[in-house]
């Protein structure tokens, strides 16, 4: 099921980039439905993360964001999904890792925070326990080692009076408080890669810009590469330096920041980025993309934004688009094809 | 001048905090603590804040879904708080409310059909069943929705056709307010500017005037004419929407402004950070309840409440920065 490192190797030589931290090949994650008959929730999705980058992962729900992250944190599990293609940390396979390797890799290269910090925190053990135990898990330190660091991390993310805040648990602290707990966590054993899966949706906007500005410190002082997954497309634009568009389960368009939101290209970007009001400009009226996201399997063949596009051609019926590269941006709709070169 | 529709003045609603056996009352939540406003009929009001701050609580409060504590409401000019219940139910049929969730707030059993019906029939709006069921197929198309849905079940539908069912709940009894407690916070950017559309086209084939209650100020500032924003529930900074975004002078709205994050890479503006969180509303701040958190807190800010003033027509700010007392 999974591709062999070094049988990949040969094939494709060239895929291996002394900055890529994390590449991601052919990944499709799929489930079984009726009739022996499967859906993919992730179609054929490929890119890479480079050491210190931060990158979104954008869309509406039900794209295939969130799955994708997981799929890299190995957390799906082989009774509920297939997972094909190959997940590259630091030229390491991890995808059909056994459980236990994957175990020696969650938290100490890989971490993850979640949207809710609530139901991601254990509401029955202390905050230092819980902080406590990553560091227990990775490290050989002793027990007052662990306390130091775990106050330390604590420090790190501002937390105040770190001393008795170890001692509290989860439901004495406020909502962003608890995602600093996350991150603290998270960060404890220096990971290189930390994937943020809508880190601040639950928050309150000006706590949203405090934990924002957190996880960018962070990231200079732990040399971390971030995967943001947000659907909110002005945290994009302030954190991030590459975006990644994801429509139906595929990657649809991918651009630096400042190129998506002066160029896009896509017409799904285009919508997005028309349909939200701007504290900058004033607009009567949105624009927005007519129709509902599409349910997973709906769609069988063409472009899967077809039905929703302003701009469709007959042949986005009938054949979906391959990734057409622009330069350094990716598109995947037929309107650039005589632009683009397929990728 | 326009007609007046709705005036709020010192509207106040406290939940006692009731403990052991006993219930003893041992203190109160200021949910809403003085909240005063006026509304034109056409005109929609934003009430911007973060989570805890009391917008929902005055919206329910208004409509009387929640009972105030003191203050006065004054609808058409006639006063809402002391209303009895065979007048609040007549009054009902001309202010409506849409809720976030549009699923918890549909009968999950019944067909959306028989939702609007019900809300019909409550009113005793149409003669017959034929005649209502011909007013909720109209009531389908005009919020978007394809006759052929009707004998569907909520769950059903996906989340901005389950709001528009709300929307069209709301509107079948031909109300003259609506208040939208967080229409569109549950929703995708694709779908939330379709909804934001039709608010804006009902409003202009039925004349609504709207209270629309939201945390995202983007949201607000697109739909709104007026604006107030709260916190801990007091109305800081109340103005036109120009003048709020023009001159914001409340501390707090200047963060909240700041905070909010722009879609624009090439735009890197000047953050003015907020400390903390928002304080326990069950044991506010002495003074301003927002000097714990502010940039500009002067000793006077500690220990008075400030005053509403009037920097402007029409703008009011609830801070000692502009009362010539203390400067």
């Amino acid at each position: 099921m999974t591709t062999n490192l070094l049988e990949l190797l040969e094939k494709n030589p060239e895929a291996v980039d002394e900055d890529d931290l994390l590449v991601v090949e052919n990944l499709v994650i799929q489930f079984a439905a009726e009739k022996k008959s499967h859906v993919r929730a992730v179609n054929h999705v490929n890119f890479n993360l480079k050491k210190r980058e931060t990158v979104a992962l954008v869309g509406e729900s039900g794209c295939g964001k969130s799955i994708t992250s997981l799929s890299i944190m190995g957390l799906i599990p082989k009774h509920a999904g297939d997972v094909l293609g190959s997940i590259r940390l630091n030229n390491k396979e991890l995808n059909g890792l056994s459980p236990k390797k994957m175990r020696q890799i969650r938290g100490k290269e890989i971490s993850m925070i979640f949207q809710e910090p609530m139901t991601s925190l254990n509401p029955v053990h202390k905050i230092g326990k819980q902080i406590g135990e990553v560091i227990r898990l990775h490290t050989k330190a002793s027990k007052e080692e662990i306390k130091v660091k775990t106050i330390e991390m604590l420090k790190k993310v501002e937390i105040p009076r770190p001393d008795k805040i170890i001692n509290d648990y989860p439901h004495q602290l406020s909502g962003g408080m608890r995602q600093r707990v996350m991150i603290a966590m998270a960060m404890a054993c220096n990971p290189s890669l930390l994937i943020a899966d809508e880190p601040t949706t639950a928050l309150d906007v000006t706590i949203q810009a405090q934990i924002l500005d957190l996880m960018n410190d962070l990231k200079d002082q732990f040399d971390t590469t971030i995967l943001l997954i947000t659907h909110d497309l002005g945290v994009v634009a302030e954190v991030a330096d590459r975006v990644m568009v994801m429509y139906y389960g595929q990657i649809v368009e991918e651009a630096e920041v400042t190129t998506l939101f002066t160029q896009p290209k896509h017409p799904y970007t285009l919508g997005l980025l028309n349909s939200i009001p701007n504290l900058e400009e004033n607009k009567d009226r949105l624009d927005p993309i007519v129709g509902n996201v599409p349910n997973l399997g709906e769609i069988t063949e063409g472009c899967p934004f077809r039905f929703r596009c302003q701009f469709a051609l007959e042949k986005c019926s009938t054949e979906n688009p391959p990734l057409f590269n622009i330069e350094k941006q990716k598109v995947r709709c037929w309107l650039f094809e005589e632009e683009g070169e397929v990728s | 001048m326009k007609e007046e529709l709705l005036e709020v003045s010192d509207l106040k609603t406290h939940f006692p905090i009731q403990k052991g056996i006993l219930k003893r009352n041992t203190g109160f939540v200021k949910a809403v603590d003085g909240v005063s406003f006026k509304l034109a009929k056409g005109e929609t009001l934003g009430i911007v804040g973060e989570s805890g701050c009391g917008k929902s609580t005055t919206g329910r409060s208004i409509l009387r879904l929640i009972n105030p504590t003191s203050g006065s409401v004054k609808y058409k000019g006639k006063e809402v708080t002391s209303l009895s219940k065979g007048e609040l139910l007549k009054l009902r049929k001309e202010m409506q409310i849409v809720f976030q969730d549009p699923y918890a707030s549909l009968n999950p059993r019944i067909t959306i059909a028989s939702i609007l019906e019900e809300a019909l029939s409550t009113h005793s709006i149409g003669k017959d069943k034929k005649e209502r069921r011909e007013i909720v197929l109209q009531l389908l198309e005009r919020v978007g929705l394809n006759r052929q849905l009707a004998n569907r079940y909520p769950h059903e539908f996906s989340g901005g056709q389950r709001q528009r069912i709300g929307i069209a709940r709301a509107i079948a009894v031909n109300p003259t307010l609506i208040i939208a407690d967080e229409p569109v916070s549950a929703l995708d950017v694709s779908i939330q500017a379709q909804i934001l559309n039709l608010f804006q086209d009902l409003q202009e084939q039925m004349g609504l005037t709207y209270i629309f209650i939201a945390h995202d100020l983007s949201v607000v500032k697109h739909i709104s004419d007026k604006i107030g924003v709260m916190y801990l529930g007091r109305m800081v900074e109340y103005a036109s929407k120009d003048d709020l975004f023009s001159n914001p002078s409340h501390p707090y709205t200047q963060a909240l402004m700041s905070a909010v994050p722009v879609p624009n890479p090439l735009m890197k503006k000047e953050k003015i950070s907020l400390k903390g969180d928002v304080p326990n509303p069950a044991a506010p701040p002495s003074g301003c309840t927002f000097h714990t958190r502010c940039n500009a807190c002067m000793e006077v800010c500690k220990t008075i409440k400030p005053k509403d003033i009037e920097i402007s027509p029409g703008h009011v700010v609830s801070c000692h920065l502009y009362d010539s007392a203390y400067n």
